[in-house]
């Protein structure tokens, strides 16, 4: 035995946390953007169960990159998510030669990790509203047992009221452009090309947004509901009758644009 | 040599040299019968003093069964020790969390390292090693999780350097090669990450850890192992894992590989080169004597030729008869080796 592997082997445990204590304060001595979120934000996931004591938050966000079209509405992507702009993010958009190979082609290529912004509630949710409710007129099969007016009533009470509204491979250019941090969240995430046959022939789909799990610290976590709760009741006399939410989280993003839950309160 | 090959030659040439004797092709007095066995057991004592080496063929297999069991129950500590931080951790306060996660791998280090000192088998050392690279792995992963990091593949050098440091220091191959596995799946998703992939994407760059995978295995030839007698053959044997597998998914999935060619085009070159790289592994290892190399060749040699023989005659044969020509195939293998083993001892 050498003392020096010995000595090493510890090094590596002590620069490593070093390291992460680092990177931690710099996230959180400088906030990117600050939001009081609810349930229809925020998923409780694994609270408390036998085996895991940790309790996360899931971000819930409404993703128009894998939605438009599919129901006939329109049949262009997001703007911001285009072939232009996924050339400006270092995809390959040349279509594979043969045009049968095109669904193939793109589903295998992997995705890229860029920074997407997240608006909160604003012209975007009112956007992605109207876009869903041509949907459910659109299609009969979609709305269920509810008629379109009801389902559209839903969405709009239970939604997430988070809308995807742009991607850069920086940071700092969405910043520029979506200044207000109570309103616009700015979080890591993945995209990837998809192609067609027809137009649009390539474009870019939101594949995840990374750090959507968000911890929440032991003395927060009371807060929480510990039973279930559907978001609404659908009474065929009286009709729809939305539940309260249940709780308020005030979600931080750090200048590493990683979040964590500052607080959490009963409603 | 190492302390037990030199007691395993003893006892060897104890048993030679009393079939000799038997057989009349050696002729010793009493005395100089008895001045070699004492030689032998004195020198047998003193290995097993100074090194506790096993110097006779039950405490050989004793001695088997205590690694194994010693491996086991390392993977067993290691689980029980992430179900506990799973079961407990969120009921602790942040700074109890924190100061938890960075002590376990220090206090298991520790602990693994006064285990060596006190036992020269390093049976427990081994086995609180494992535990102590599963409490580093334990503390950047949750370190993670609590903190909400972005996930990266810098932690996989992390655990890699940890695993390697604590494997040199304790002699424990089995660290020792959870280290390099780590490096090697930093490399290979480092290599994309650098260039704007996703770096969980590992599908995605083969050739990375198939690169990775045979310079590791040569890595022997650079540095001196005098000291550390099974290193070599681990990194061998991780190398040429990565190196063979990396192969053997590009053979499948063509459209991965960096090389400029249409897929199946690439998928043909993968089949081809990974039958002749098997190949030509097994007689590298023949010709050093290199048991690990033979062995892994050998066994992706038969899942190459394998695969192969599905993609060439599964579709247009009956199956007993595709069977009949596997079991025949096997059959010719056998007799190429004998007479590639003939032709060894020939020369």
């Amino acid at each position: 035995m050498k003392l020096p592997w010995l000595l090493a082997a510890l090094g590596v445990v002590a620069v490593s946390n070093a390291f992460v204590f680092t990177h931690v304060g710099r996230n959180r001595s400088s906030p990117d953007s600050r939001m009081s979120l609810g349930d229809r934000e925020l998923e409780n996931v694994y609270a408390n169960t036998a085996e895991d004591s940790r309790v996360h938050l899931r971000l819930r966000w409404n993703n128009p990159t894998i939605e438009f079209g599919y129901l006939g509405t329109t049949n262009d992507p997001p703007a911001w998510a285009n072939e232009d702009r996924m050339k400006q993010l270092g995809f390959d958009t040349r279509l594979p030669p043969e045009p049968s190979d095109t669904l193939q082609h793109f589903y295998r290529m992997p995705p890229r990790e860029v920074f997407v912004a997240l608006e909160l509630g604003g012209p975007s949710f009112e956007e992605w509203l109207r876009n869903r409710d041509a949907k459910f007129r659109a299609q009969p099969a979609y709305q269920g047992r509810m008629s379109p007016e009801e389902n559209l009533e839903v969405e709009r009470n239970t939604s997430s009221r988070l809308v995807a509204i742009d991607l850069a491979s920086g940071p700092a250019e969405l910043r520029r452009k979506y200044p207000d941090g109570s309103k616009v969240m700015i979080l890591r995430g993945l995209v990837h090309l998809a192609g067609n046959t027809e137009k649009p022939r390539v474009y870019g789909q939101i594949q995840r947004v990374l750090n959507d799990q968000i911890y929440v610290p032991h003395d927060l976590s009371d807060a929480l509901p510990r039973d279930y709760s559907p978001f609404y009741v659908r009474d065929p006399q009286t009709g729809l009758k939305f539940n309260e939410p249940r709780f308020v989280a005030d979600v931080v993003v750090g200048g590493n644009f990683e979040p964590w839950v500052a607080d959490l309160r009963k409603r | 040599v190492t302390p037990q090959q030199r007691a395993d030659q003893l006892r060897i040439f104890q048993r030679e040299l009393e079939t000799a004797v038997q057989a009349g092709a050696l002729a010793l007095t009493s005395e100089q019968q008895l001045s070699v066995d004492a030689y032998v057991e004195s020198s047998l004592r003193n290995l097993a003093g100074l090194h506790d080496v096993d110097t006779t063929e039950p405490e050989k297999q004793l001695s088997l069964g205590m690694r194994i069991v010693s491996a086991l129950g390392g993977l067993a500590l290691c689980i029980a020790l992430a179900l506990f931080l799973n079961r407990y951790m969120g009921y602790w306060p942040a700074f109890v969390q924190v100061a938890t996660l960075v002590a376990l791998p220090l206090f298991f280090t520790g602990a693994a390292h006064f285990a060596a000192v006190r036992e020269q088998t390093k049976y427990f050392a081994a086995l609180l090693s494992l535990v102590a690279f599963a409490a580093f792995v334990a503390n950047l992963a949750l370190l993670g999780d609590i903190f909400n990091l972005a996930p990266t593949p810098n932690a996989l050098a992390m655990w890699g350097l940890f695993g390697v440091a604590l494997g040199y220091h304790l002699g424990v191959r089995l660290v020792l090669a959870f280290g390099l596995t780590s490096l090697l799946g930093w490399i290979a998703s480092a290599t994309g990450w650098w260039s704007g992939l996703w770096w969980l994407e590992l599908g995605h760059q083969p050739e990375d850890l198939l690169l990775a995978g045979l310079a590791l295995a040569f890595v022997p030839r650079l540095l001196n192992h005098e000291r550390y007698p099974g290193f070599p053959a681990t990194y061998r044997l991780v190398g040429m894992l990565a190196f063979f597998w990396g192969q053997l998914y590009l053979s499948f999935s063509g459209d991965t590989s960096h090389l400029p060619w249409v897929a199946s085009a690439v998928e043909y070159f993968y089949r081809f080169a990974g039958v002749a790289t098997s190949a030509i592994a097994v007689w590298i290892g023949i010709r050093n004597r290199l048991n690990e190399v033979v062995n892994t060749a050998t066994a992706f040699f038969a899942i190459f030729l394998f695969f192969r023989l599905i993609d060439w005659w599964w579709n247009w044969m009956p199956k007993y008869l595709f069977f009949l020509l596997v079991g025949l195939v096997a059959l010719a293998l056998v007799a190429a080796f004998k007479r590639i083993r003939s032709g060894m001892r020939t020369a």
